[in-house]
């Protein structure tokens, strides 16, 4: 079966467009001189993002997570940090499930995650599992907001989620151990450790995450009916079948062998054990219906890096592999298991990158890139006493940009951005992207911005394949995006403080949607067109108040993401409505305190309702999911040891024991703890 | 800039006020319906959302023309579950098969009342009752045909459907139920009802849904072909008439390689066969060639679901619209013409005549 992947040759170059022969040619003229460069020129392996106007960056919106944050978020998975710290909902079916994300009022399958130049989304899926993604094994996460993601990729209407891993080249041995004991026997362990020299320097980390999660709850969602009263009685139940098991392994060897040029090699193993609870409503039998999610990925990397006197060369070649095995089983008594579903799908993405940028001047630039994705996808399911039904399909997507950004004087900056792709066969039309960015004072600070663009996501393999279902005919969604934002940072005394609201407004046309057919099966189809508009608010300050340590955060989002499509008939009540689950109002607020090594850190986040139905129906409480509201409350001591550290946090999780659940079936655990002792050398 | 103490106090206890309690309880508490409904009347089965459960009960009052939605969930204060399939009456109590919950329940049909439930089931689809006192329940998944008591609930034992994941509708001839096989088959099983076991089979095209009994006690299937892959197999769906006598299948009607049929059903007078094809089609049961020309178009409707009122030969024909919001129902008199239209609950699936 794996030999037909390599049917379609990887280089088949008579497919790619003017500009990335282009691209080629100019790289190659500047790598040739900068042989000649004399050996003395510093190279600078970490860029550095300093609070001055980068003209590459003008008017595209990008948030990166604090510190804080992700040492708080470090057992997490990448759904809870996201939640808790940035404006993305997430969408979340259980605790360990499945979690889908819509930035800025977009479909899962419109943000991009990548993860040191790849992607993590499927091409099976389009979407990612943020649940699946552990935040041990990344150093930075950023988030580049709408049509801000188009020098990273095309496709992201709602923008992209960058995982970016680092080393510090001046470590000779260092490491990290971490050890947590949790609520419904929950266990988490990580080490993680770092070696080398100015030459090379290596980093191992390795996790084991694993809980029973059978945490006990009352379900009013059925009952018994007392035969002498009449009065209901509740079962109390247990969240049971919902045991998940994740481990992974990251190596990353950072090699120097010259000292303008650097090679970083990474894998990334992880394999993730899980099932999706049943509804509360389920009154089947104790062996039925049971689900069985097991995932295993291989992300293999590879980087250079050449910086020349005034260019800088990056190559990146990588993959995402994804095996995943989905079962659906029903135990008989008497007879065999009954496999519902056994599905198997093999999706992989392997991917060429080359990324150009040039200085001409100080305040003249031009980045450049080209990169080639090959994905395939083998999907089968093959039930018991059932037919196969499968698919095999692979689609070359190629793409290349031409970034040209000007600095007109200090305060004025602005950047253009062409990008052509070339999906499975087709030229999409000319993707362009402009942005300005403003600071009017002489305090810097300040900043007003701007930001135009087109962009396009391609259906998925799924959406153009699957069996039965998948639309060969859909179209490709078109967004077109404008971004306005102002926002000021900057430092007073020992108090550092940053502030930015962002409006935006996208039309997305062709939105695909999959709904349900009179056949009983589901079809994708596009949708005419989708508004998502909205304010973004983020802001934060940090300092020292005697002698307390604070670091505050905050972000609120208020989301328009209206259908636009045409009506089906007169009856029809979802045009002009907000699109299902997404909420329009979302806050989260992290409060983190320290003194002398004691640290307290408050978690509250927020959504308002969310609809269940495309008209927004609020007749029956079915429809509609009460607003969230989430407290977490950390407590610990660090203990310093020399240049060691000893942490030692208790979590408490829905610190006000709320019942709640989060999709519209699935109940939430009440107030749960972990403890973690974390060793840092 | 300057911040104090009692600035941050201030700032975090106008966040404890609104860290706010989630009222999951709020919802549970429980309605009395306002009116109870008429003597008269038709149960329409909303299957709601494939994991969503939010299906949900609606009753329709064809004399006041009124409609009752959140009819279970109002009289209960419960959901009725995930995926609700089928409903049939009988001895004045109503069963609701809920597919994806495994369950059934059993309400008053006067005021809606749940008064108990058969549950344990896999992916239960249709029950059917060979006596008051013995009932068989289909099921999508299990490969098997459970065997109840309906008067208490309690599963009292089990056919096993060897290769046969799938059972679908049944029908009953004389002491034989013809089960039909759907999901990926191509059978119909024939069970003697005296000593629940399976006596014969009969091979039909692909994937055999709809089953009727006609006015000459001949049984028609509806299969509707399966689906094809991407061209690559052919699919035929087609009407079939079984002799239930000699088990034989006596009359084909193939449908185009893109039709996708659905929702057979049978008029009052058990002559003139229905069902979806995009439009609505007929087909008398005397007739050797099929219609042209559907019987109604679709006119701006992607209809889901049909049946026919067995007292009054009306047809009610559902519209899911998008699926994701509550779903239109028409009311057709015999000949065509439009009597009247409203809205039920999410995906009208089924319809049962009180």
């Amino acid at each position: 079966m794996i030999k037909r992947y390599h049917k379609n040759s990887i280089f088949q170059f008579r497919y790619l467009s003017p500009i990335y022969a282009l691209i080629f040619i100019v790289l190659s003229v500047d790598l040739v001189s900068a042989q000649h460069i004399s050996d003395t020129v510093k190279i600078k392996p970490i860029e550095v993002y300093a609070n001055k106007v980068i003209k590459e960056q003008a008017g595209k919106t990008t948030t990166e997570i604090d510190s804080i944050s992700m040492i708080k978020a470090l057992t997490s998975n990448l759904s809870e940090l996201i939640m808790q710290n940035t404006p993305i909902f997430i969408k979340e079916y259980g605790r360990g499930a499945m979690a889908t994300a819509s930035f800025r009022g977009t479909a899962p399958s419109h943000t991009q995650v990548s993860w040191n130049g790849i992607s993590l989304n499927s091409p099976m899926l389009g979407m990612v599992d943020f649940s699946a993604i552990p935040v041990y094994f990344t150093d930075n996460i950023s988030l580049l907001h709408g049509s801000g993601s188009l020098s990273e990729k095309s496709g992201a209407l709602g923008g992209v989620v960058k995982l970016e891993n680092s080393t510090d080249w001046q470590n000779t041995f260092s490491g990290r151990l971490l050890t947590g004991i949790g609520s419904y026997g929950t266990k988490d362990e990580f080490f993680q450790i770092n070696g080398g020299n100015r030459k090379v320097q290596s980093q191992t980390r390795a996790f084991y995450n694993y809980s029973n999660n059978d945490y006990q709850f009352v379900n009013k969602f059925i009952a018994d009916i007392d035969p002498k009263t009449g009065n209901y009685l509740y079962p109390t139940q247990r969240n049971e079948n919902s045991q998940y098991e994740n481990y992974g392994l990251l190596q990353e060897l950072y090699l120097h062998p010259a000292e303008k040029s650097i090679l970083i090699i990474r894998y990334w193993y992880q394999h993730n054990d899980r099932s999706l609870p049943r509804l509360l409503s389920n009154e089947t039998g104790n062996a039925a219906n049971i689900n069985r999610q097991t995932e295993n990925a291989h992300r293999p990397v590879a980087e250079w890096k050449y910086y020349g006197k005034k260019g800088t060369l990056s190559l990146t070649t990588g993959a995402n592999i994804q095996l995943l095995n989905y079962q659906l089983k029903t135990k008989i008594s008497g007879a065999a298991d009954q496999l519902v579903i056994n599905s198997d799908s093999r999706s992989a993405s392997y991917l060429f990158k080359a990324i150009y940028s040039y200085k001409f001047s100080g305040d003249f630039s031009i980045v450049t890139g080209a990169n080639t994705e090959i994905n395939s996808v083998y999907s089968k399911n093959s039930p018991l006493n059932g037919e196969l039904q499968d698919y095999d399909r692979q689609r070359q997507d190629h793409s290349a940009y031409v970034q040209l950004s000007k600095s007109f004087n200090d305060k004025l900056s602005a950047n253009l951005l062409a990008r052509e792709d070339h999906i499975g066969g087709k030229f999409t039309p000319f993707i362009p992207s402009a942005g300005i960015e403003y600071h009017p004072f002489r305090d810097k600070g300040y900043f007003i911005k701007g930001n135009l663009a087109r962009n396009y996501h391609q259906p998925t393999l799924n959406d153009l394949y699957y069996i039965p279902g998948g639309n060969p005919r859909l179209k490709p969604e078109e967004g077109i995006m404008a971004d306005m934002g102002t926002g000021y940072s900057g430092a007073n005394g020992n108090m550092t403080f940053h502030a930015a609201l962002n409006g935006y407004y996208s039309r997305i046309n062709n939105w695909i949607i999959w709904l349900p057919t009179p056949q009983g099966y589901w079809e994708p189809y596009n949708m005419k067109r989708v508004n998502a508009s909205g304010i973004e608010l983020n802001t934060g300050f940090s300092g020292k108040i005697y002698t307390i340590d604070y670091h505050i955060n905050g972000n609120y989002a208020f989301t328009q993401s209206i259908n636009r499509d045409d009506p089906r008939n007169w009856a029809d009540e979802s045009i002009g409505k907000q699109l299902p689950y997404i909420p329009k109002h979302s806050s989260n607020i992290l409060i983190n305190l320290s003194r002398s090594g004691y640290h307290v850190t408050w978690l509250w986040t927020y959504y308002s309702e969310r609809f269940t139905t495309t008209s927004n129906d609020k007749t029956s409480k079915l429809d509609v999911l009460y607003p969230y509201f989430m407290n977490n409350l950390f407590l610990g001591k660090e203990i310093k040891l020399n240049r060691k550290k000893l942490d030692i946090e208790l979590k408490v999780f829905n610190l006000f024991n709320e019942e709640y659940r989060t999709v519209l079936q699935h109940p939430m655990p009440g107030r749960n703890y972990s403890l973690l002792i974390r060793y840092d050398f | 800039m300057t911040i104090n103490y009692s600035t941050i106090s201030l700032f975090l206890l106008t966040l404890f006020v609104f860290a706010g309690c989630m009222k999951d309880d709020e919802w549970m508490a429980r309605h009395q319906s306002e009116t109870l409904p008429s003597a008269g009347g038709v149960f329409i089965v909303n299957e709601g959302n494939f994991m969503y459960g939010n299906a949900s009960l609606s009753f329709y009052d064809p004399v006041k023309r009124t409609v009752q939605n959140d009819f279970f969930y109002n009289a209960n204060g419960l959901p009725l579950g995930d995926v609700a399939q089928s409903m049939v009456i009988q001895n004045k109590l109503g069963y609701i098969v809920i597919n994806n919950s495994g369950k059934i329940y059993v309400i008053n049909t006067s005021d809606g009342k749940y008064i108990g439930k058969i549950t344990g089931l896999t992916s239960p689809r249709y029950i059917h009752f060979v006596n008051p006192d013995k009932a068989y329940i289909t099921d999508l998944y299990a490969g098997q045909i459970t065997i109840v008591n309906p008067k208490n609930y309690q599963i009292t034992g089990t056919i096993i459907t060897t290769g046969h994941a799938s059972t679908e509708q049944m029908v009953q001839w004389n002491d034989f139920l013809f089960v039909s096989c759907w999901s990926f088959d191509n059978t119909i099983l024939v069970i003697d009802t005296r000593t629940d076991s399976i006596v014969d089979e009969i091979k039909t095209g692909k994937q055999p849904g709809g089953l009727v009994l006609d006015k000459y006690n001949k049984i028609w299937t509806l299969c509707d072909g399966g689906w094809s892959k991407n061209g690559t197999t052919s699919r035929i769906p087609m009407l079939q008439r079984i002799d239930p006598a000699t088990r034989t299948i006596e009359k084909s009607f193939s449908l185009t390689a893109d039709a996708k049929p659905s929702r057979l059903t049978i008029n009052g007078q058990m002559d003139t066969l229905v069902f979806l094809n995009n439009g609505i089609w007929k087909l008398g049961v005397n007739q050797s060639i099929l219609d042209d020309h559907p019987f109604l178009s679709t006119q701006n409707h992607l209809y889901y679901s049909l049946a026919i009122d067995p007292n009054s030969s009306e047809l009610y024909l559902s519209d899911a619209i998008d699926y994701l919001q509550r779903g239109l129902v028409y009311r057709y008199s015999p000949l065509g013409a439009k009597i009247d239209s409203f809205k039920t609950g999410i995906i009208p699936g089924s319809f049962c005549f009180k």
